[in-house]
Formats: structure tokens, C-alpha cells, sequence
């Protein structure tokens, strides 16, 4: 007979995901990842706090008597948009919060608000479009949310300048693909959450679940700083670019990770450069489990690595990505066998941390 | 059981816009509305090509013929190269390339039999990854493609060359009495020429009417000239949207949502035509802004016009935004004031019209 368990099921992790990537928490604004990431690490947690920016730091003690702190994080906010302004005829200006292309708004539905209102983002028809306007790419500031007010005393009833707002979209399990709004990083959120309810190590675990990443790495800083670890671990969604190559091209040489090819180490970025003992720890690892995984190109872009980097005396960290196609646009696209991949080497990296990570 | 008089435009329209029907593939769309319109007509019929017509017959013969033509088929893409798993498309009917990165899509993948929808995307490349070239420029139709998340081989063995893309875009209410949706160009007027049929219902007629929902307009008006031909009608009223207000376009192009449906004027349309509309709507109350148009009118008022001996034509159009996107918008109550005027129009059509016609002062 099978024993009672004491602890409720785990969600499974594409049902978690579905969950995280359908909630609305544009940077400032986290409320809702949070309420879910809250109740999701409480039975787990040793000691649970959100710290003065809303952060989540949730903490397991370690089996070990030497009190070593090691950090792992991942951001609950998304890129999207802000009101800044309700005009005349009740159509609303916006402003971006984060890396956002106007290009990807244009002609889509958000959800607006914490209500959720659908709102949409309008364009000019292009029968009405001037020759060299249908070759430039739109500007924010020629962009407006439309939600169907009509006066700006109507829209002022149901949306405010300060509100966000973000893509409708809903999740979609595409068979060992996933695709949906603010998979980066709500992936890494789901990642970090089965990490933390399923692993207890020697040292003291705290997952941060940070805010603002998208805005300037802003929660990381001070979850880092708050924590203080001998080591850190970031678990992202890292721009794919694996496209078919485009014309003129033979190969695709510009990609910078692959989806399918599994979890993507950091090796440098606009943001940190690695320490190599580390990086190398955690390859050695995937090499030896066999866990597939790859390197992310050094380039552009960055992540919480860069605000937890450079807090006290200096963290090592590293950056451990599942590989997105489309991030920052309605719906991005991650493989769930790289997702797998992920969690299984952060689980078997961190079980064998060396004791001097940044020396290892 | 009394036949059903009253339909839920509302409920009709949102039908419509989830129904598939592209250009030159207009059969899911088609099938939909002849089995809403069946109860409202004596027969149904149509053209060669797919054009739908439901027939009322006149009470008394000899009796004038009026064509009422709304196109049903709508903007969307085909598949034309299928490589490493991903699509490159071509649009049917002006496609903004503008609006299409990150757009989320439906393909109706045919290589397996039947049509089985699956769920993709469109391209984009995020602001990290974006050479300067790219943050210069528009990424032309070529350069896109549609990505279902399926590896080559996947892909291979369900999706071919030619099979359909549409924009997955579902209805949404917006505020109170706005409907955003994809197709609402021109499935809009289908619903306002639905509602006419169904207004009609019951009272006797002096004209006949033929109700087309012609095919093929976005590329080429095909159905309008093959059912404006095969009718023969004594005057036809194309319905169609025309530009919504909205932030972008000057002011004096585009029409409030809300405010009525439009009466064109120009050389394409019968001025007479034009005359009647305003005047059935003045005696009705209800609001018709006029939409003048110096040129081509770009609805199938344009291929009706010259049709055999030359039709005289009217067009009454309903305000949308973001004409040509996946998120075109409607005022429901233009709809419903666009159904109220055709029908009053063809309760005024009397013997003493077509001599009116003639009129072309």
C-alpha cells in the first residue's frame, strides 16, 4: 500500500509554468508572481521573508554545521508597459518598462491593469500609410492603448497613469514545447521553485525570487547584499537566435543558444564575466551526469549575475539559462527537455559545490 | 416552432470572426453563414466561384432586383517554404508587415489529411540579439517566418506548401460596446447583412434581394464581378468597413465608432444611391455620416459598377480600426444601425426607383 504523503503533490512543472507565465507582473509591479511564488515555497521554507523592495527570500538551513550561505535567484517581473498619460478621446500613451521593441506592440492585445482589461495597442492602417512609413519602424511615442473608452472621464474610471500593462497571451504546452508571455523568466521562477522544495544541502539555501531585473537588476543587489553567500546561482531565459539562416547567409554563425541542445552556461555578457572555476564546476557536472547543456555566446544582454556580482566584498556567481526564442514579445518559446536539463544540473551542481567556489 | 427572427448580432459576429476564411478559401465561413441565413431566405444559391446568396423573392411580379454584397473572405497568409521546421509565408490580401512580428498565428496543416490547426508564431528578433540594421528597418514579409515549436521533421509531416495561416487572435470585448477581432474586415458587414435578412423576415417585398457574400474581395474583387454578373440586378449596395478614428490618420479620413455607418459618394458610387441611403436614413433616424470618396472606393462597389450594362451602386460602410491587423475594431451598435438601414432600404424600394436611377442629375 502506497503511504500517505504529508505534503500536497507538486505541481507538475508545465502546469507551474502555465501558472507563473499567465500572471501579469510588469517590473514594480510583482504582486501577483509573488502571491504564487509565496505559496508555492511556504511548506518548504525554514524561514520565508519579503525583503523592502519585494523580493522573496526563502531560505532552507543546511545539514552542515559550518553555516555557509549560498544564493539562487531568479526574477518574478516581466518587460511591458506603463500609462503615462489618458488623452482627450480616452486612448491611452504609453512608456516601456524595460528592453521592450515598440515593434512587437504594435497591433496586439495587452492585458491592462491589475483587472486585466483588453486593451489594444492600434496601428494605422496600412492603406493609409505614407511609403516611407511602412519601411520605419513604428516609435513609442506614436503608440496608443486603445480600451475602448472613448472620452478621456470614461478611461479615467478604469485605468490610472502608473498602471501596467502586458501581453494577453495564454500559455501553450505545444508537445515538449512551451510558449508564452514572460517565460523569461518565469521559467527560471518554476526552476527555482522545484529546486528549493525538492533539495536540501549542506549549506543554507536561499532562493531569491527578485523584482526589477528587467529595469536594472534592482532586487538582486539587495537580496545579494541582504544574503551575503559564499556563492550564487542565476536561473534565467536567455535569447535563442537559432533561426534558419536568413538570405544571403549559408549558416546561421549569430546564434546565441539553441533550443533543444539544453541548458545554457554563461561564459560572459554585457554584465559579468564568470569566474571560469565555477562555470567549469558546474560543465564538468552536466559532462559527468550526462545532462545536456551548452554555452551561451559571450555577448550583449545580461542578468541578475551583474547585481549580485559586485555586492559586499564580491559573490561568484553563475548564470545558468534555459535557451528562449522571443523573449520580450507576446509569446516565447522554451523546450521543456532544456527546462528538465536546467533543474537537474543546477540540483546536482549545488549538491557538490565546491567549498572555495570562486578558487575551485 | 416560429422560425427565428431576432438573432444575437453580437453572438453572430464573434462566430464569424472565429471561422476561418481566407481569401479564395472561404469554405469554413461559407458553410457557417448558409446555415444562419437558410431560415431567413427562400433559397440559397450562388455564384461559380463560392460567392453565398440568399434570394428573397418579391411579392409581385414584374418586380425590380437589388444585390446586397458583402465580401466574406478575409486577410491572412500561405505557406510557401518550409525549412529546418520553420515557415516562410506570403500574404493574401495587404498585410501590414509592420504588425506581424511576434503576432501569434493558426496554421491549417493539410500533409496529414483533413486540417488540423496548430498553434504558431511569428518571428521576431528581441532587442539583445538585434544587429543595428535590424533596429533600423521593418522586417519585410520574406525575412518572417511562423514557428510552431516543432522540430523539422514534425513539421514536415504535418504542414505543406500552400496550407493557411490566420491570426489567432480571439474576439475580445472592448469597454462596453466594442468588438475587437481579426476579419472584422469584412465579416462585420456579413453580420450587418444578416441582421437585414432578418429584419426582413415576414414582411412582403416589392424588389427582389440577393444577400451575396461574395469571395475574393481582398485580392481582386472576384466575387463581385461574378456575382454582380450572374444577378443581373437593377442596383446593387456593396457593405464593407471603412477607416475608424483613431491615433495616426488625419482626422478627416476616418469616422467616429459609434456614430453610424457611412454613405459614400464619388464616381464610383450612383448618386441617386447615395440620395435613397440618406434619405431612409434621415426618415429612420438614424446616423449616416458621408464618406466621400474621389476615387476608387476599394470595395466591390469598384467591380459591380461595371458590370454587364453598368449597375448603379451604393456603399454603406462601417467605421473599424486598425483596418488590416489582427486587432481591427467595431462599434457593435454600427452593425446593428448598418442591418436597420439596408433593411429599411429595400422596405422603401417601390416600382417608381429604378426610374430614379435614371436620374442623373
Amino acid at each position: 500500500m502506497k503511504r500517505a504523503s504529508a505534503t500536497k503533490p507538486a505541481m507538475a512543472l508545465p502546469a507551474l509554468i502555465r501558472q507563473l507565465s499567465e500572471a501579469v507582473a510588469v517590473s514594480g509591479d510583482e504582486h501577483a508572481v509573488r502571491s504564487l511564488v509565496l505559496q508555492a515555497v511556504q511548506d518548504s521554507a525554514d524561514k520565508l521573508e519579503v525583503d523592502a523592495l519585494g523580493t522573496v527570500l526563502a531560505t532552507r538551513t543546511g545539514t552542515s554545521r559550518r553555516r555557509e550561505r549560498v544564493l539562487a535567484a531568479a526574477h518574478m517581473d516581466e518587460v511591458g508597459v506603463m500609462i503615462v498619460s489618458i488623452e482627450s478621446d480616452g486612448l491611452l500613451a504609453i512608456e516601456a518598462v524595460g528592453g521592450l521593441d515598440p515593434r512587437v506592440l504594435l497591433g496586439k492585445q495587452l492585458w491592462v491593469g491589475r483587472q486585466r482589461l483588453p486593451g489594444v495597442v492600434g496601428a494605422t492602417p496600412v492603406h493609409l500609410l505614407k511609403d516611407d512609413e511602412e519601411k520605419r519602424p513604428v516609435a513609442f511615442d506614436a503608440l496608443r492603448l486603445d480600451i475602448g473608452a472613448g472620452s478621456r472621464e470614461a478611461a479615467a474610471k478604469l485605468v490610472q497613469p502608473g498602471d501596467r500593462a502586458t501581453f494577453a497571451t495564454s500559455f501553450r504546452n505545444l508537445g515538449g514545447t512551451l510558449r508564452g508571455k514572460a517565460l523569461d523568466d518565469r521559467v527560471g521562477v518554476a526552476l527555482l521553485i522545484e529546486l528549493f522544495r525538492s533539495s536540501r544541502f549542506e549549506f543554507d539555501f536561499t532562493a531569491a525570487f527578485t523584482v526589477q531585473e528587467e529595469v536594472g537588476l534592482r532586487g538582486a543587489q539587495a537580496a545579494a547584499f541582504a544574503i551575503d553567500p559564499v556563492a550564487a546561482l542565476v536561473l534565467e531565459v536567455t535569447p535563442a537566435n537559432d533561426l534558419p539562416p536568413q538570405p544571403g547567409e549559408t549558416e546561421n554563425v549569430r546564434y546565441n543558444t539553441r533550443l533543444g541542445h539544453g541548458a545554457a552556461l554563461s561564459l560572459a555578457d554585457s554584465s559579468t564575466l564568470y569566474p571560469r572555476a565555477l562555470v567549469q564546476h558546474f560543465a564538468a557536472i552536466a559532462v559527468r551526469d550526462q545532462i545536456p547543456f551548452q554555452y551561451r555566446q559571450p555577448g550583449g544582454g545580461g542578468n541578475d549575475s551583474g547585481g549580485i556580482q559586485r555586492r559586499r566584498s564580491g559573490i561568484p556567481v553563475v548564470a545558468l539559462s534555459v535557451p528562449g526564442r522571443y523573449i520580450h514579445s507576446p509569446a516565447a518559446l522554451v523546450r521543456l527537455s532544456d527546462v528538465r536539463a536546467a533543474l537537474q544540473l543546477a540540483r546536482a551542481a549545488l549538491s557538490e559545490l565546491p567549498r572555495r567556489p570562486a578558487r575551485a | 416552432m416560429a422560425p427565428r427572427t431576432n438573432i444575437d448580432l453580437a453572438a453572430h459576429l464573434v462566430e464569424l470572426c472565429r471561422a476561418a476564411g481566407l481569401s479564395g478559401h472561404e469554405a469554413p465561413v461559407r458553410s457557417l453563414l448558409r446555415k444562419v441565413w437558410r431560415p431567413l431566405v427562400d433559397e440559397l444559391s450562388g455564384d461559380r466561384i463560392g460567392s453565398l446568396w440568399g434570394i428573397r423573392r418579391a411579392a409581385r411580379r414584374p418586380a425590380g432586383r437589388i444585390l446586397l454584397a458583402a465580401h466574406m473572405d478575409s486577410i491572412g497568409m500561405l505557406v510557401t517554404r518550409i525549412q529546418d521546421g520553420f515557415l516562410f509565408f506570403a500574404e493574401i490580401g495587404g498585410i501590414d508587415a509592420r504588425v506581424l512580428p511576434g503576432a501569434l498565428v493558426q496554421v491549417h496543416a493539410t500533409r496529414a489529411g483533413g486540417s488540423t490547426p496548430l498553434a504558431g508564431v511569428i518571428t521576431s528578433r528581441p532587442p539583445h540579439v538585434q544587429t543595428a540594421d535590424e533596429k533600423r528597418k521593418v522586417t519585410p514579409v520574406p525575412e518572417l517566418m511562423v514557428d510552431l515549436g516543432l522540430s523539422a521533421a514534425q513539421t514536415a509531416s504535418r504542414v505543406q506548401i500552400g496550407d493557411l495561416i490566420v491570426f489567432a487572435q480571439p474576439p475580445v470585448r472592448l469597454g462596453s460596446d466594442l468588438l475587437m477581432a481579426p476579419a472584422l474586415d469584412n465579416r462585420a458587414s456579413i453580420a450587418a447583412l444578416t441582421g437585414c435578412l432578418a429584419q426582413l423576415r415576414g414582411h412582403a417585398l416589392q424588389w427582389d434581394v440577393i444577400a451575396a457574400a461574395t469571395v475574393q474581395e481582398e485580392e481582386g474583387f472576384a466575387g463581385a464581378y461574378s456575382s454582380a454578373f450572374a444577378a443581373h440586378p437593377d442596383a446593387a449596395i456593396a457593405i464593407d468597413v471603412t477607416f475608424g478614428r483613431q491615433a495616426g490618420p488625419p482626422e478627416w479620413k476616418t469616422f467616429k465608432l459609434g456614430e453610424g455607418p457611412t454613405v459614400s459618394f464619388g464616381p464610383n458610387l450612383h448618386p441617386q444611391m447615395g440620395a435613397a441611403l440618406m434619405e431612409v436614413a434621415a426618415s429612420n433616424a438614424i446616423s449616416c455620416p458621408r464618406d466621400v470618396m474621389p476615387l476608387h472606393s476599394g470595395t466591390d462597389a469598384y467591380a459591380m459598377q461595371v458590370s454587364r450594362a453598368g449597375i448603379p451602386c451604393g456603399l454603406v460602410s462601417i467605421p473599424l480600426r486598425n483596418m488590416h491587423t489582427p486587432v481591427e475594431v467595431v462599434a457593435l451598435a454600427d452593425v446593428e444601425q448598418a442591418a436597420q438601414l439596408l433593411a429599411k432600404f429595400v422596405l422603401a424600394l417601390d416600382r417608381k426607383f429604378r426610374a430614379r436611377l435614371k436620374v442623373h442629375a
